[in-house]
């Protein structure tokens, strides 16, 4: 059932099984897990059933440097223009993009400093299956060749360090509107709207959470007192919980070695190259097509071998037919057409890539001096990408560009065209990570393998902040696939 | 420089020593106003005159001033087996795409402020420039 925190009783004591915090993927896809386990579910969600200003700004936050910025918007708004505060979470505006992780993004890899996951891909694929009919995606195959063939379609024709990737892409990718009936009707889940939590009240040990504080922007408080807790607010808010979380441990729950809020990651998104490429180059590869009711996105992406064998991050790639800009472009134009056996045209299109970022304890979500209407501190993010991913990125650029020019295009690339000012032009891609990393060692990791807060024993996480590495892949399908296989660990928590 | 070569370009062949043009030694130098001087600049010339083409040959050049000279550029373009013998406007077309396609394929490429193009393609703009 659905309520709302505005006709709870000031002061009251809400009792439940599981308090979800946060109605996001993660939130709604354990919430409706733990309710087929026969569990009472407390779900509380910031916001109401559409998008609530007043609300929405709770997510305000500051950008040291500037330098955490999201497409073309003030690095002021990227905090709150990347993450929606109302029923379905971030799925509010989610492209519906799925690719799971792949396996040498599990992996211990030398070239990446604290790179590695407890868990392996193959532990997580049972859950990744399942998590494409949560997603509404097709069948799970991510095989470039197989989909080209189904399309009667050729791949691009890559080589090397550079393989066809696809994606799939949700026939639904609101959360709220695909399970929010499910969620009315559900007798075990109650959803409770305007529920702002504020804070986790641990037991003087700080070995259990006893409580959930929970305010409303109409000044009610109370409480939810639940045998287990699930934090899925998301990679930035999960972290910022548990930081003003600060009554029993000083640091914050579960941060006696300060991590939490460390590590924080985000793909950097940006345009590497613009091309010049002859009309007879099939691009249509990465535009949106259904196949066989699988709705698909092309992409070019470095191979695990050549990350390996390079000691890169990884890369990926897709294209944007775009206006060209630079004075060169008649004479680059004509070469195609001289060079290209006849072709009377050319276009101009932009190669957007979105890359890996090594985990650095450095980029890191903190709490600022400012707070918000509820009068919790808000979060200041510090994001700079470093010398690995600038190596990676020109390395990965460069075999993509011979494999784009062997293919008859010309490139027009930033790395090389000013190395100083290819920081500047990267973004963030609205996929926050690694603030409650997973580690089975407690002073390397927030919360372990079975993502439950190291220390704390109710208390659990779900969502991106527990990946120890972005991979290239879009994180939801993974973010779904973590809870569903996080959902008996809490069943059986309750035993 | 790049100025210079926004119209047809003007060269100095050099027939003496620069000491004897410091000299002042009459007929050392002899001033060439216009016109190829080398075959294979003509047919160059004829295929890659338009000028976008050879605004792409003057970038290279400004930015690999040791090829700025005709000579140089006809003899790194003759190195190349797709460029042997070429007697004429088609087959330097045909020069160029070979030489092109075999450039990309052994990842012989430059950057001209920021573009990538074959080796062969920028050199044969840089000609262009002098014809």
């Amino acid at each position: 059932m659905l309520i709302d925190a505005r006709s709870i009783d000031d002061g009251a004591e809400v009792e439940s099984d599981v308090c979800v915090v946060g109605a996001g993927a993660a939130g709604i896809t354990i919430a409706r897990e733990l309710d087929r386990g026969g569990l009472r579910v407390c779900v509380l969600e910031s916001g109401g059933l559409k998008r609530e200003e007043a609300t929405q700004k709770l997510y305000e936050g500051e950008s040291v440097g500037g330098r955490y910025r999201v497409g073309g918007l003030d690095p002021s708004r990227a905090l709150d223009f990347t993450r929606l505060r109302w029923f379905g979470g971030t799925t509010n505006h989610w492209g519906g993009w799925c690719r799971p992780l792949d396996a040498i993004d599990f992996e211990q890899r030398p070239g990446v400093p604290d790179s590695g996951w407890p868990i392996t891909r193959a532990e997580l694929e049972p859950h990744y299956v399942r998590a494409h009919d949560v997603c509404r995606l097709g069948p799970p195959e991510y095989n470039a060749a197989v989909w080209a063939r189904r399309a009667r379609r050729k791949p691009f024709p890559v080589g090397g360090p550079i393989a066809n990737e696809v994606y799939q892409v949700s026939a639904q990718p609101r959360f709220a509107e695909a399970y929010g009936d499910d969620l009315r009707r559900s007798r075990g889940v109650r959803v409770v709207l305007h529920a702002n939590a504020v804070g986790l009240a641990a037991a003087r040990d700080a070995s259990r959470i006893e409580r959930v504080r929970v305010a409303t922007l109409s000044g009610r408080r109370f409480d939810v007192r639940a045998r287990s807790v699930v934090l899925a607010a998301g990679g930035v808010e999960n972290a910022r919980l548990m930081l003003v979380s600060n009554d029993v441990r000083p640091r914050g729950i579960g941060n006696d070695r300060d991590l939490v809020g460390r590590y924080f990651s985000d793909h950097p998104h940006g345009v590497v190259a613009l091309i010049a490429y002859p009309e007879r180059l099939d691009l249509g590869f990465f535009n949106y097509r259904r196949i066989r009711g699988t709705g698909l996105l092309g992409a070019l992406a470095t191979t695990e071998e050549f990350a390996r064998a390079e000691g890169l991050l990884r890369f990926s790639a897709t294209f944007q037919a775009r206006e060209g800009r630079s004075e060169l472009e008649p004479g680059v134009l004509e070469l195609l057409r001289l060079t290209g056996r006849g072709d009377p045209r050319g276009s101009f299109g932009a190669v957007y890539s979105r890359s890996e970022m090594a985990p650095n304890r450095d980029n890191r979500v903190t709490l600022a001096d400012t707070k918000d209407a509820l009068g919790l501190p808000r979060i200041r993010v510090a994001w700079r990408v470093g010398e690995l991913e600038r190596r990676s990125i020109i390395a990965s650029s460069e075999a993509l560009g011979a494999v784009l020019g062997r293919a008859g295009a010309r490139l027009f690339s930033f790395p090389g065209r000013d190395e100083s000012a290819w920081e500047q032009e990267l973004r963030g891609g609205s996929h926050h990570v690694g603030t409650t990393r997973m580690h089975d060692d407690p002073r390397r990791g927030v919360v372990d393998a079975d993502c439950r807060v190291h220390g704390v024993q109710n208390l659990f996480v779900a969502g991106s902040s527990v990946f120890p590495t972005t991979g290239w892949s879009n994180p939801t399908l993974t973010i779904v696939a973590l809870a569903l296989r996080l959902a008996p660990t809490v069943v059986k928590g309750m035993a | 420089m790049s100025g210079d070569r926004r119209t047809t370009r003007r060269r100095f062949l050099v027939i003496g020593g620069l000491s004897a043009v410091a000299a002042g030694g009459a007929g050392v130098v002899r001033w060439i106003s216009s016109g190829p001087s080398l075959p294979l600049t003509s047919h160059v010339g004829t295929v890659l005159g338009a000028e976008p083409l050879r605004a792409i040959g003057r970038a290279y050049l400004d930015a690999n001033p040791r090829e700025d000279d005709e000579s140089t550029l006809v003899r790194s373009l003759e190195a190349r087996p797709e460029w042997r013998g070429v007697s004429d406007p088609a087959g330097a077309l045909r020069a160029l795409r070979r030489g092109s396609r075999a450039d990309f394929g052994r990842g012989r490429v430059v950057r001209v402020e920021g573009w990538y193009l074959a080796e062969s393609e920028a050199r044969a703009c840089a000609l262009a420039t002098f014809a």
